[in-house]
């Protein structure tokens, strides 16, 4: 095993070294720097032609200045790191320590997104495979991935920024509108249920009619620039989540199940009021943590309390439950700053941008309370989080979708199902495990990727990140912070590799590595 | 309204029973916004220094920084007019001999930086540190020219007409507050080289290792500090304030932490705060007293300048209120229409910055070694007659009405390339230059005329046969791919087959300097107001003369503009006659003035684009609500 390392790493080496070789010279070969003066009409254009030449050493070889460049690179071994300056002096290394975080904050969120709802969306259309919502998540899955994100990024910003701000001038939704979205709620909805024709329209029917009725509530009780959830909407929200929770992990027929499970529901209603407290202007991160700490261990105990074989599974339910049904909460608490946020002088009742990562005119008190920056990060993340999921989670659709599929077809589902075992579970256990594997991949080298940035998001949202930084690289010839960014990106995607074969081994067992 | 009273009764009864009350209700806010007192003004590209004198390339983003932060003898206003700041101080001449030409700057006093330090004439003096290789040299701080080592202060100043000229070191006299500066021989930019202010007493403070504001006394200590050090040449001391000048101005972050005496300002604004690639903040400077006064009624308190580099993001983040101020060089008519549409904003369109331009290729250019032997090559009567033609072809009105009009309604085609319709200079030098003779008549009866010239040398030419082959080269963007498709096709119809290049890069050294193209279509900017103008590009050993143009005409002119002051008349008369000589020769046409827009809150008051630099800035301290 350790020699497999050694090799692999050694092999890694080989790869980085190469490439960036190679990268480097292609990069120094096709640009050239100077040509910024090639209209410049300054007086002293001789001497500043000179002063660049000087400065990137345009006068070595490519191949030997390469050299030169690694030796700042190979100087970090003993502390000595050095990437170059940019071709504006900036320390290369410096540009990309800002620019990294950047990236993860814009990335993560949409990439964590899509691989939920794409796993999810795939393993229901794998098993209501030839059902109406497969053929329609087909298309869709099909459709979004087609869309080029600039475009999807202006309609956005247009749809969602700016006539959602316009609107909130005066938030009444005309009944067309109400009936329309409605009409296209309550179709995706009977399209999740599926079912004969009868339970197809009930659906339709009931989902319309709650959409219509939310939206309505909404409309005339000004909640657009109010919003809340409430205690009700948050116990509602909990149940709900419960009994899907109860339902994957151990059946909404186990009765134990149940009672945790909606026990754990009942009891964060319960904490709705006392958690109240913990929110206060002055908290912070260390609030939040606590407030998942309580709520968390609150819902375990329930899961150890109500059952006494089986232990694990009970627990796990109060603890997913406990989890997921603590978010609403905290959505609560921000949103009980929205009115005040948007009415501040920074926002003027405007509060969805369409680019930045944080409103520049917040006053040193607004940044200081948590509640009101932490909406402000939230509400410049919604519009590229949304694009950037929209066309990535098509791709997680296919693959878990074509993944479970196979699986499905094995013997051993064959006999899992023939030595009786319910539907769910042998979807949930002996499927869906299975159908990770292929997937692991996948997963492993979009999180590498992701530090590579979002070339063209992270453009039209106007956020400094590693794509712009290599796109900015290669448009004004910066071989420095081109080969920085290369380097980062280059090391990641081969480390990601090598993780991912080493995983294999870890989750499926009848693969090993072999000396 | 009665009826929509009705239905919210019956959509709040619906909903209330469907949800039973789910959600709580929260009072109705009342949204009025006191009256706005921040402009953001969009940046297309990235601020990476506080001191834009560095030679790191990027001084048109980072002088957007000074444009707020600092104010010293001059700037150009919307009419590209240089005004002298009387606020700041005076500049006059005292002497003008042939080899004695001396000019007295007197700063006004009663003016402070930031930090309430004095503003005296030893603030000036950095100015002279970082244009003079000489003085560079005497202190021990390194030869600007040398190709392997960079000075002390690596300034993007060393090497022009202040470098060439300056004789000596500048004088301080009447208290510090006056400052003489002689050169070598008179030079008629004069104006154009006064020295700018730069807080001395903060920056040998931060070369000594200070951090924050000091007492008034410490500051006084520091400034006769560094007025010793100048004048002494110690060269320890001056390098230390080098490697501070050179790096310690290029920040991706200023916040709390940062060194306030970094941000030592003398301009309405002093910087707050700065994330590197997206935008930087700046509250009022109290201080303020060395330019214009600030607007008193619903005046600006914070500035933030914002980095977008991308059309449509701007486009959209202008309608949603995001930024203030959006300006575009390079409009397209879709643009014009998206801005004129849009209920929250003033649209501006404008022109005097920027113009389209032709030149076409005589010879090898200066400098180079490849041989040019294209149809335009020489001075023979033939390679003029084809270079008329060319001219004569291009379909200026059509180019002009299909793309420049929807941006700029009454844009015509631009009969100069020294100068911009609407100004006075006009009419005078476009009349005296003979351009008419490729706006005369009607299209069809040019191409007609050309084709005339063409046959001379091409019996065969006509509109079917083009025996007349020309490499054509633009820079790879929508607008000018258009544009030369219309060129194209109308050539075709006075025997010339066009070749159509487009390069990304268009002014790489390897493509416009390379004879191997006949006719370049480009654009040509002003950064300055300059009376030597254009000069770098006709006359026969300018540095821009890449083209390979020669007349004995047009160096004597260029001589006289470069060296000579000269009344507005005579260097109107200068430019003509060079502009004859362009003309006679058809080396070049001017195309059309660039129109550059300007949109903006609509609420905002006293925006005005300055064609220079194309600053939307200038007048910050007129801006209000």
């Amino acid at each position: 095993m350790l020699q497999y390392i050694l090799r692999r790493l050694g092999m890694m080496f080989v790869i980085v070294f190469g490439s960036s070789f190679l990268a480097y010279n292609l990069q120094a070969y096709s640009s050239d720097p100077l040509s910024v003066f090639g209209e410049s009409t300054a007086e002293n254009k001789d001497y500043l032609i000179l002063q660049m030449t000087r400065e990137l050493q345009l006068d070595v070889p490519p191949p030997i200045r390469y050299f030169s460049w690694l030796r700042g690179i190979v100087a970090g071994l003993w502390g000595d790191f050095d990437m170059g300056l940019t071709r504006m002096k900036l320390p290369v290394f410096e540009v990309i320590a800002q620019a990294l975080p950047v990236t993860v904050k814009l990335v993560i969120t949409s990439t964590f997104l899509a691989i939920i709802l794409g796993i999810t969306v795939g393993m229901i259309t794998a098993i209501r495979q030839y059902s109406r919502f497969d053929y329609s998540m087909t298309f869709v899955s099909f459709l979004l991935f087609s869309l080029p994100v600039f475009w999807v990024a202006v309609l956005l910003k247009e749809f969602m920024a700016i006539q959602f701000n316009d609107f909130l001038v005066d938030p009444t939704i005309p009944p067309v509108t109400i009936l329309i979205f409605a009409a296209v709620f309550g179709l995706i909805a009977a399209g999740f249920v599926g079912g004969a024709r009868l339970q197809f329209f009930s659906v339709l029917g009931g989902a319309s009619l709650f959409a219509a009725g939310l939206l309505s509530f909404a409309s005339a009780t000004q909640w657009f620039i109010e919003p809340s959830l409430g205690i009700f909407g948050v116990s509602f929200l909990a149940l709900c989540n419960a009994a899907i929770v109860v339902q994957l992990i151990s059946g909404l027929d186990s009765k134990k199940g149940r009672i945790t499970g909606f026990g754990t529901a009942v009891a964060i209603a319960v904490l709705y009021f006392p958690l109240q407290a913990l929110m206060s202007a002055d908290a912070s991160l260390v609030n939040v943590l606590a407030i998942f700490a309580i709520t968390i261990s609150i819902g375990s105990a329930i899961g150890y309390f109500a059952s006494n074989i089986d232990r694990r599974v009970y627990i796990r339910i109060g603890f997913f439950t406990a989890l997921i049904s603590t978010v609403p909460i905290l959505v609560d608490r921000f949103m009980q700053e929205f009115s005040a946020y948007m009415n501040s002088d920074a926002v003027s009742g405007r509060p969805v941008p369409t680019l930045g990562q944080a409103n520049d005119l917040l006053t040193t008190e607004q940044l200081e309370n948590f509640w009101i920056s932490g909406l402000d990060t939230a509400l410049h993340l919604v519009l590229p989080t949304i694009a950037l999921t929209l066309i990535s989670f098509a791709g997680y659709i296919r693959f878990s979708r074509g993944s479970l599929l196979e699986v499905l077809n094995m013997d051993y589902i064959r006999t899992a199902r023939a030595k009786g075992l319910s539907e769910r579970t042998v979807v949930t256990r002996h499927g869906m495990r299975n159908a990770m594997l292929p997937l692991t991949t996948i997963l492993v080298n979009d999180f590498a990727g992701l530090f590579g940035g979002a070339i063209i998001t992270e453009g039209v949202f106007a956020w400094k990140g590693m794509g712009r930084l290599f796109n900015d690289a290669l448009t004004g010839y910066d071989l420095n912070l081109f080969m920085g960014v290369f380097i980062i990106s280059a090391t990641l995607t081969v480390l990601a590799n090598f993780v991912a074969d080493l995983l294999y081994g870890v989750v499926d067992p009848r693969i090993r590595i072999r000396k | 309204m009665k009826r929509n009273l009705a239905l919210r009764a019956v959509a709040t009864a619906a909903s209330t029973a469907l949800l039973a009350g789910a959600f709580s209700v929260g009072a109705l806010a009342t949204a009025q916004a006191a009256t706005r007192s921040t402009v953001v003004v969009l940046s297309q590209g990235d601020i990476t220094s506080l001191n834009s004198g560095t030679s790191d390339n990027n001084t048109a983003y980072n002088s957007l920084v000074g444009s707020f932060t600092g104010m010293g003898f001059t700037y150009y206003n919307s009419d590209a007019t240089l005004v002298m700041n009387t606020k700041f101080g005076t500049m006059k001449i005292v002497k003008q001999a042939p080899k004695d030409f001396q000019i007295q700057y007197d700063v006004k006093s009663g003016q402070t930086w930031s930090d309430g330090t004095k503003i005296d004439a030893v603030d000036l003096l950095l100015s002279h540190i970082v244009a003079s290789s000489k003085y560079s040299k005497a202190a021990g701080l390194g030869d600007p020219s040398n190709a392997d080592t960079k000075p002390a202060f690596d300034s993007g100043n060393y090497g022009g007409a202040y470098d060439d000229n300056v004789v000596g070191e500048p004088k301080l006299s009447n208290g510090n507050m006056t400052l003489t500066v002689k050169f070598a021989k008179p030079l008629p930019d004069w104006e154009l080289l006064a020295p700018g202010p730069s807080p001395v007493h903060a920056m040998s403070l931060i070369a000594d290792g200070k951090k924050g504001l000091q007492s008034a006394a410490v500051n006084t200590a520091a400034k006769a500090k560094f007025l010793k050090d100048f004048t002494s040449k110690n060269s320890a001391n001056l390098k230390k304030i080098g490697a501070l000048y050179t790096k310690g101005y290029d920040v991706t972050k200023v916040d709390k932490d940062t060194n306030a005496l970094l941000l030592i300002s003398n301009g309405g604004f002093i910087v707050d705060k700065f994330t590197f690639g997206d935008s930087m903040t700046f509250v009022r400077n109290p201080k303020y007293n060395s330019g214009p006064a600030m607007a008193t009624k619903n005046p600006i308190k914070t500035v933030v300048i914002k980095i977008i580099q991308e059309n449509t993001a701007m486009i959209q983040a202008l309608r949603n209120g995001d930024i203030d101020i959006y300006y575009n060089t390079l409009p397209t008519g879709n643009d014009k229409i998206t801005l004129a549409a849009m209920p929250n904003v003033t649209t501006t369109t404008r022109v005097g910055g920027n113009s389209s331009i032709f030149h076409l290729r005589t010879d090898t250019g200066f400098g180079n070694t490849d041989v040019y032997s294209g149809p335009f090559a020489g001075n023979s009567q033939r390679a003029k007659d084809l270079r008329k033609a060319m001219l004569l072809v291009t379909p200026r009105a059509q180019m002009v009405t299909n793309l420049i009009a929807p941006v700029k309604a009454d844009a015509t085609p631009l009969n100069s390339q020294f100068v911009f319709q609407g100004t006075p200079e006009y009419d005078t030098i476009t009349k005296a230059s003979g351009a008419n003779v490729f706006s005369d008549g009607t299209q069809a009866e040019r191409t007609a005329a050309a084709l005339a010239l063409v046959k001379k040398y091409y019996p065969t030419a006509s509109a079917t046969v083009a025996p007349v082959k020309v490499r054509f080269v633009h820079a790879t963007t929508t607008l000018r791919t258009a544009l030369a498709k219309l060129v194209q096709a109308e050539a075709k119809n006075a025997g010339f087959d066009v070749e159509l290049n487009s390069i990304g890069d268009l002014f790489g050294t390897k493509s416009n300097q390379s004879a191997q193209y006949d006719i370049i279509m480009h654009g040509f900017g002003l950064s300055s107001i300059s009376q030597s103008n254009g000069c770098s590009i006709y006359k026969s050993d300018g540095a821009n003369n890449v083209w390979g143009w020669n007349d004995s005409t047009v160096d004597a002119n260029c001589k006289s503009l470069e060296s000579d002051i000269l009344t507005a008349k005579e260097v109107t008369a200068k430019r003509a006659a060079i502009e004859k000589v362009v003309i006679a020769n058809a080396w070049g046409l001017a195309l059309y003035a660039n129109p550059t827009i300007t949109a903006f809150n609509k609420a905002l008051k006293n925006v005005k684009t300055a064609p220079v630099g194309n600053n939307v800035t200038w007048n910050y301290f007129e801006w209000s609500y």
